[in-house]
């Protein structure tokens, strides 16, 4: 069984250093997921993830949260709304990678018929495009739960909001993105 | 309860937070009613669709060698004082805070009476660099005075810092430190946690007024 945060971060006090290597890959889906969906592509991304670690590293005494994955996102939400305030545009999923690509072009399709995967591929980047589109706090709500895999209950929190109003900014987003896949449901005949 | 409120129980539902009440309440009103039927088809395929769409690899490797580079660097460099040392950090620092303090209004209130300078009070939004940058200056010296060798990051903050806000967040969470007293980092961090500046009105010193 994996040893909880909480045991990790008390190791790494009593100078175990190779605990926070231990989280760093823990929480490195979740939290570089959110924070490249909400950057200008990788280098920002990246630049971000780092200043996230080394600022949850120099407060890690203090820390006394019960989630330390909601602790890392509301340090990287900070950041990346202090650059966005900074650069003005906020980000795009239609920014263009290092790589020439766009976020939603690096989406990885799922192993089935070439058809259904482009038809997916094609879906997955009009969705993207729908979330960059969606208005900070909503596509905030929404990227901490689909890519961080946060419950409503820290995502509000991390927002400093009720439950409520991140559900309800939740489901202001979906009713969104469901006019994205209105179209297709239709095609689909259902 | 409506589709509006049966959706949210959805969304619940689907983060693990929902109850088996809510599930049973939801099975209920979905089998009659077609609308959120569609509603949880079209929620499951978004919430797949947009689960699939992570990044293929994470960040750089040099990024997380550096931050495992951080991680050690700082486990070596801590270093804790006893008890007694930080009761007297604890008294140097108000009695620095006293000094500072009157040092600040002092030397702000002779720029004041300076009558070869003009201050607009008011005159300059609050996030007018040139003030910002006085005061997170004037609140370095004071963090200069308080700083421990143990925390130079904070003086480090506070030179980073680019605006008053954030510079004198920095000084009130060192201070309550050096008292014994852990800050809540996220409650300072927070954008709701908005200090009450109106006792510092920005100043701003314009050219020498020519007659």
């Amino acid at each position: 069984m994996d040893m909880p945060d909480q045991e990790l971060l008390d190791l790494y006090r009593q100078g175990d250093t190779g605990a926070i290597g231990v989280l760093v890959e823990r929480h490195r889906r979740p939290l570089y997921g959110f924070i490249l969906k909400s950057t200008e592509g990788r280098t920002d991304a990246d630049e971000i993830f780092q200043e996230t670690w080394f600022r949850a590293l120099r407060r890690i005494d203090s820390y006394k949260h019960q989630n330390f994955r909601a602790w890392l996102m509301r340090i990287a939400r900070n950041l990346i709304i202090d650059r966005a305030r900074r650069k003005k545009p906020v980000a795009s999923l239609d920014a263009e990678t290092e790589d020439g690509q766009t976020m939603a072009e690096s989406i990885p399709g799922p192993a089935r018929a070439p058809a259904e995967e482009a038809r997916d591929h094609e879906l997955g980047d009009r969705i993207a495009r729908a979330v960059a589109d969606l208005p900070d706090d909503q596509r905030e709500v929404f990227l901490m739960r689909t890519q961080a895999d946060m419950s409503f209950k820290d995502v509000a929190e991390t927002q400093g909001v009720s439950v409520n109003t991140a559900l309800a900014r939740m489901h202001y987003a979906i009713g969104k993105l469901r006019a994205v896949l209105q179209d297709e449901y239709e095609q689909l005949g259902r | 309860m409506n589709c509006q409120e049966i959706e949210k129980l959805m969304l619940l539902e689907q983060s693990g937070e929902g109850t088996p009440e809510d599930a049973g309440t939801i099975e209920q009103h979905v089998a009659s009613c077609t609308a959120c039927q569609r509603y949880r088809d079209e929620l499951a395929a978004i919430l797949s669709l947009a689960e699939a769409a992570e990044p293929s690899d994470g960040p750089a490797p040099g990024v997380i060698a550096a931050i495992e580079e951080e991680a050690a660097r700082r486990a070596t460099r801590v270093i804790r004082f006893p008890r007694p040392a930080l009761q007297w950090l604890a008294y140097a620092a108000a009695a620095a805070l006293l000094v500072g303090g009157w040092l600040l209004l002092t030397r702000n209130a002779e720029r004041v009476n300076d009558p070869t300078r003009m201050v607009h009070q008011g005159a300059q939004p609050a996030g007018n660099p040139m003030s910002s940058m006085e005061t997170a200056a004037d609140v370095s010296v004071l963090v200069a005075m308080l700083a421990d060798e143990t925390d130079s990051d904070m003086v480090e903050d506070i030179e980073m810092a680019e605006d008053r806000e954030q510079a004198i967040k920095v000084l009130a969470r060192q201070l309550l430190r050096l008292q014994g007293i852990n800050t809540d980092e996220d409650l300072l961090a927070d954008d709701l946690f908005q200090p009450d500046l109106s006792a510092f009105p920005p100043t701003h010193v314009s050219a020498p007024v020519t007659s």
